[in-house]
């Protein structure tokens, strides 16, 4: 035993440096981008990472790897070396899912597989291939055949008649829009994007919660009053002549803290039934602005958020 | 105690919570300058009657991922966000980022369209910061990680890419153009959509992920209109700060 003298200097040298290591622990939790991601009373705040990642179990590991390597030949990928599989928790989506990643000997991703938690899959991504030497490249009746083909293979079970555009980078983009009772949900449904030659890029299915329809509905006239009588306090008298409602039709929508800052900085998870009215701007007003969303409550008028176009 | 043991202490203790702060926040590489410009002013009052969110968290988020990403990296809005400071600090930038409104613009001097953006200027009426004018301030110096949040910057004819010294070049995963990456949307993007992608996009990064893969994970949000992200430069470049050698932090 150490003389009360040692023992006291020891305990006066080790206190800082527990303090400090404790003190590290704590940082080290709480990063540089506020508190710790995961527990579900957490908001997302931006700047923050959105993310958080940790181990899954090994049997249900085993089982998404065998569901996973059963897409590989859909996805497009072979000579795996190696496959990663995590739980992920993003706070931005509102969603938790299953990422299983297949890379080469290198360490590089190949290819990238989201299942929920129930196992289905949500998403796929084969990594690369923007610059692939080209035997043929697919028109757009080639492409939605080769988007479908990808998301009978996938299990991705697309409903509706799937819409087919040009992307950016040298792609093919078809869509399967969710709809429900004649109401478009949009951001909802299955995406597929394919290279020219239709081998596929990405693929993704979102499906989220719906809140209870309102019992009755305004209508849409009372929609476009309301949101007119907004804009009209919105917008300089000076450009009155420069913007005008363009549209209002029902859709499912996120709300938003688009036209109010102090609201969350995601989008919500539960969608909404709105009205969404479009506005178009001309003339000096769309240098700023291209055109704007207003999304109001189906039920009673409510101002749910909205988008801009810059 | 004597005052100076107790300062010293009180040192040795934090000194391993500053050391992982550092750690955490990707550690700032000297001398690495980014630019995070957003124009707040004109979706806001007097010149709009309403606050518009964006502006304010996509710049928080773009400052956060370009510090967590080793940039000395400042945000610029309002009154500081002029296309005189642009030109200025962009001899500078190794990174640079901007929410504004763009588009390919006329110039009437030269008699063609420039790929550019508003600048904010903390009136209602911004100054078009041309590409051309950009490209004569940097005179072909490498920059690392570019993203333009605006409409039209990421089209296959933009010329942003080359003010910046990015050719319109997409590598493999195996290939190496430099460490520079250009993201840019091509036609028209609303902000829920930029939002959406640039979040997801800047959790990647932060995570590890190189830029070209974290680009292709990003495509898989929900976005509510058509909406096509493009990029240029190096799949597999981590979008760090500096000349970073090749395949650095492949994953």
């Amino acid at each position: 035993m150490l003389p009360l003298d040692g023992r006291a200097a020891r305990v006066r040298f080790l206190f800082p440096l527990l303090l400090g290591a404790a003190a590290a622990v704590a940082a080290l939790s709480l990063g540089p981008g506020g508190p710790p991601a995961g527990s579900a009373a957490d908001r997302f705040v931006a700047g923050q990472r959105s993310t958080t990642r940790t181990p899954v179990g090994r049997e249900a590991a085993a089982a998404l790897r065998e569901r996973a390597a059963a897409h590989r030949r859909a996805i497009g990928v072979d000579a795996v070396a190696s496959v990663t599989v995590e739980r992920v928790e993003d706070r931005f989506a509102g969603l938790t899912y299953d990422e299983v990643v297949d890379r080469n000997g290198r360490g590089q991703r190949l290819a990238l597989q989201r299942f929920d938690l129930a196992g289905r899959l949500l998403a796929a991504v084969r990594f690369g291939g923007h610059n692939p030497k080209r035997l043929a490249v697919v028109d757009a009746a080639g492409a939605r055949s080769a988007a479908e083909r990808h998301a009978r293979a996938l299990d991705l079970r697309p409903v509706g008649t799937a819409r087919v555009r040009r992307g950016a980078a040298d792609e093919w983009v078809v869509e399967w829009p969710r709809l429900v009772d004649g109401v478009p949900v949009p951001g909802d449904g299955v995406v597929v994007r394919t290279w020219a030659d239709g081998t596929l890029h990405t693929a993704v299915r979102h499906d989220r919660p719906l809140a209870e329809r309102p019992d009755r509905l305004i209508a849409v006239g009372e929609a476009r009053r309301l949101a007119g009588a907004r804009l009209a306090g919105w917008f300089d008298p000076r450009n009155a002549g420069e913007w005008q409602i363009d549209g209002a039709s029902l859709a499912w929508v996120a709300p938003n803290d688009a036209f109010e800052p102090a609201g969350p900085d995601a989008p919500a998870r539960v969608l909404r039934l709105a009205w969404v009215v479009r506005v178009a701007t001309r003339g000096t007003l769309a240098e700023a602005i291209r055109g704007l969303e207003l999304f109001l409550d189906a039920g009673d008028g409510r101002l749910l958020g909205g988008d801009v176009l810059r | 105690m004597p005052t100076g043991r107790r300062s010293r202490r009180l040192a040795l203790a934090l000194l391993p919570a500053l050391l992982a702060l550092s750690l955490g926040a990707g550690g700032a590489r000297a001398g690495f300058q980014a630019t995070i410009d957003s124009n707040e002013s004109a979706f806001e009052p007097p010149c709009m009657g309403w606050d518009d969110a964006y502006p304010e968290k996509m710049l928080r988020a773009a400052v956060s991922a370009y510090t967590a990403l080793g940039y000395t990296a400042r945000g610029y809005s309002g009154a500081s966000f002029t296309r005189a400071h642009v030109l200025a600090r962009t001899v500078g930038d190794w990174g640079y980022y901007v929410h504004s409104h763009g588009d390919n613009y006329w110039h009437a001097a030269d008699g063609r369209r420039y790929a550019g953006f508003r600048e904010d200027g903390g009136d209602c009426s911004q100054a078009v910061v041309y590409s051309k004018d950009i490209a004569a301030k940097r005179a072909g110096r490498a920059t690392n990680l570019v993203v333009m949040s605006t409409c039209h910057l990421g089209e296959s004819t933009s010329t942003m890419p080359g003010a910046f010294g990015i050719a319109r070049k997409k590598s493999e995963p195996t290939e190496w153009l430099g460490s520079k990456f250009y993201l840019g949307y091509a036609g028209t993007a609303y902000d829920n959509d930029q939002w959406t992608f640039e979040q997801a996009f800047w959790d990647e990064l932060r995570q590890g992920m190189p830029a070209g893969f974290a680009f292709d994970t990003a495509l898989l949000g929900t976005f509510t209109h058509p909406f096509d992200p493009n990029w240029w430069g190096t799949y597999a470049y981590s979008g760090r700060a500096g000349p970073l050698p090749p395949c650095d932090r492949c994953l």
